[in-house]
């Protein structure tokens, strides 16, 4: 960088002023978007574009945590992020991001690693998270994080049950025979980096890899999204006031709870168009069972069920938001629910019929189902498929239409009140599982 | 037969960079050059290539080293090496996506013709000067001995042999590696299918231009229409102005 440059960097920040036009408390645009396996993501900052891929294995625990899976962060830089990058032996500022990192998920415990063990003391699961950092922008730290907090969040592991007289054999079932499971995250630490300039009273937060070249030090605070401090990161640099960390940590509350919404939305965002998927492939493979009173029952109704689906889902959001608004949430909150924690369960009948059968004045097709029908539909999930079979394609095609034309991130329709509500949902299906992993293990013991 | 998808120029920091997106990998290709060398890799007369492969997931193994040293001496043969003396040029290539089954040793040359293809559209986005246009072409001979042209996740576990091969526009033939079980007759057509195939896809899109036209097995001039667009999209300021 040249002289030039760091002055205009510095002069201008001194009225407040940054060279892409934010102010000092600005975060970047931040995108995150989903790969077709499970536990892939990839997180765009701004130009700082990184992706996570999560992988397990079953290996042995460690000897002094017989009954705890593991859980590994990897990075590695490459000359494809930045020219200055060299491959091979990883570079201070490398170890630096992969330790906050490693230490913000790890150390805070927001992965539950005791859900991950299958056998005590034999037989566990390891996580493995890589983040590939494909473009360097600036601030990979915040943008790392969130792209492994992303991954993890929708990946799943497979399924795996003891067998065998003294349940010392272990059978892991494939995608398709059970449904493979999500790992149990009781929190996301949001890792918020500062930069500091001049004599440390200057602050920024976000950097740009500009700023990053002139900033004479960095403080990176890991806050989940109620407010708990789980790591605090500065290295050396420019001495800072106590009162401006005070500040950033105020800051940075504020921002991991922004970003915490953020990767909701998205996650959630995520698996609605998963289980969208799970519901077709669902009813094409039932389009053997038909039974002839269901047919029969059809004809009347046939243009409507399938628009109905992806009409009903399209309304999903706003349906959601216009009902917590009115304080109705109770009924339809219960049933939203049930719908994407979907733990293990293929989406079956009552599913579709959960969504259908929500109050007609959120959905204007819905007014001609007569209580009945919805009934027999709930009764026999292989109708669906009749529909599909025998009418024009026409309500498929809508079903397809609605899952292109949704956008894998944003969804602002979702009130931060169904970011609580799915909140309230993590928390307690954390805590019932967190015993059923304690359990069986010390059965197991003895 | 599927067209490879590609976009040019997905990253920032990078001289040039390029996805490539066939029916079995997705490849992020970022090239930088030339840039200073190590004293001890620079070569006094030409420069130094440099292929990084990064896998998907892990740490890159021998797998990669291998992988890296066939696309090493295939981008030597096409990039003029000689022009920049004392230098390097970099190549990093990105799985993104890969089969969702781990393949076996032998399906890892599966992987070839995209890292090859992706690595040879970077160097074009950097604009590095080239001796010529190649792409890669990837066939499999299955048990029942015919020609799979288009190997997919599903019938690769069914091709007794598998074979990776590059040819430029001068008819070259860049690098050819093939696995398994194969008599040299089957190789010898199989060369021939792929030299047509490689040059349909750097072939004109208008076929009175020129007579280099091969209108046959998967004729889809897919590398040539990408340089094509990339060219338009970067050169449209020069058109409005």
């Amino acid at each position: 960088m040249t002289i030039n440059e760091r002055k205009f960097i510095e002069k201008a920040l001194l009225s407040e002023l940054r060279i892409d036009g934010r102010h000092p408390f600005d975060y970047r645009q931040l995108t995150i978007k989903f790969g077709s396996e499970e536990g892939s993501s990839e997180v765009q900052l701004g130009q700082t574009h990184i992706m996570a891929f999560v992988t397990s294995q079953l290996v042995q625990p460690y000897r002094d945590r017989p009954n705890e899976g593991t859980l590994s962060v990897f990075t590695e830089f490459s000359p494809m992020a930045d020219p200055s990058f060299e491959p091979g032996r990883p570079g201070e500022y490398a170890v630096e991001l992969g330790r906050i990192v490693d230490r913000g998920l790890r150390e805070s415990r927001a992965v539950d690693t005791e859900s991950l063990c299958v056998l005590a003391g034999r037989l566990v699961w390891a996580i493995r998270v890589d983040l590939h950092i494909l473009d360097n922008g600036g601030n990979l730290v915040d943008a790392a994080n969130i792209a492994a907090l992303a991954a993890l969040m929708t990946f799943r592991r497979p399924e795996c049950t003891p067998e065998g007289d003294d349940g010392q054999e272990v059978t892991v079932h494939p995608p398709e025979v059970k449904e493979p499971l999500p790992l149990i995250i009781h929190h996301l630490p949001v890792a918020v980096t500062f930069a500091f300039f001049g004599s440390g009273d200057i602050l920024v937060i976000d950097p740009t890899h500009y700023e990053e070249a002139v900033m004479r030090g960095r403080m990176t605070a890991t806050i989940n999204s109620s407010g708990d401090v789980c790591a605090v990161q500065k290295a050396g640099g420019e001495g800072v006031m106590q009162s401006v960390i005070m500040q950033c940590m105020r800051v940075a509350s504020l921002k991991a709870a922004d970003i915490t919404s953020k990767i909701k939305n998205a996650v959630e965002a995520y698996n609605t168009e998963r289980a969208l998927k799970k519901v077709k492939q669902h009813s094409s493979s039932d389009a053997i069972e038909v039974d002839e009173p269901d047919i029969k029952l059809k004809e009347n109704r046939n243009p409507y069920v399938f628009k109905e689906i992806g009409e009903s889902l399209k309304y999903h959001e706003n349906r959601l938001k216009e009902e917590l608004d009115r304080k109705r949430s109770e009924n339809d909150g219960v049933e939203i629910r049930t719908f994407s924690s979907q733990q293990g369960a293929s989406i079956s009948g009552e599913n579709v019929k959960s969504r259908i059968s929500g109050p007609s004045n959120w959905d204007p097709y819905s007014k001609g189902i007569a209580p009945d029908f919805l009934r027999r539909l709930q009764a026999s999930p292989g109708s669906l498929a009749v529909d599909k079979e025998q009418k024009n394609g026409r309500g498929l095609q809508k079903l397809n239409e609605f899952k292109t034309e949704k956008p894998a991130v944003e969804q602002n329709a979702f009130s931060s009140a169904s970011v609580e509500a799915s909140d309230v949902r993590q928390q307690i299906s954390s805590k019932k599982s967190l015993m059923d992993a304690v359990k069986p293990k010390n059965r197991r013991k003895r | 037969m599927t067209i490879p998808q590609v976009e040019f120029n997905p990253l920032n920091r990078s001289d040039g960079s390029a996805t490539y997106a066939d029916n079995l990998f997705t490849i992020l290709a970022g090239a930088n050059g030339p840039v200073e060398v190590q004293r001890r890799d620079g070569l006094p007369e030409e420069a130094a290539i440099e292929v990084n492969i990064r896998p998907l997931a892990g740490v890159s193994g021998p797998r990669e080293r291998w992988l890296e040293t066939i696309l090493q001496s295939a981008i030597q043969s096409i990039l003029l090496t000689k022009t920049f003396p004392r230098t390097l040029v970099q190549v990093t290539l990105q799985i993104t996506k890969q089969p969702q089954r781990s393949l076996n040793s032998k399906e890892h040359v599966a992987a070839i013709p995209a890292l090859f293809n992706a690595a040879f559209l970077s160097l074009l986005d950097a604009g590095l000067p080239l001796r010529t246009t190649a792409t890669a072409a990837l066939f499999g001979i299955d048990s029942a001995g015919s020609v799979q042209q288009e190997v997919s996740e599903k019938n690769i576990s069914n091709c007794k042999s598998l074979h990776a091969m590059a040819y430029d526009t001068h008819n070259n033939l860049l690098f050819d590696e093939s696995v398994g079980v194969f008599s040299v007759e089957e190789w010898d057509n199989l060369a021939v299918l792929a030299h047509k195939k490689c040059l349909s896809a750097l072939t004109t899109t208008q076929p009175d231009e020129d007579e280099m036209v091969i209108d046959e097995a998967g004729g889809i001039p897919w590398m040539r229409q990408a340089a094509q667009d990339r060219d338009e999209t970067f050169n449209s300021w020069r058109d409005s102005s």
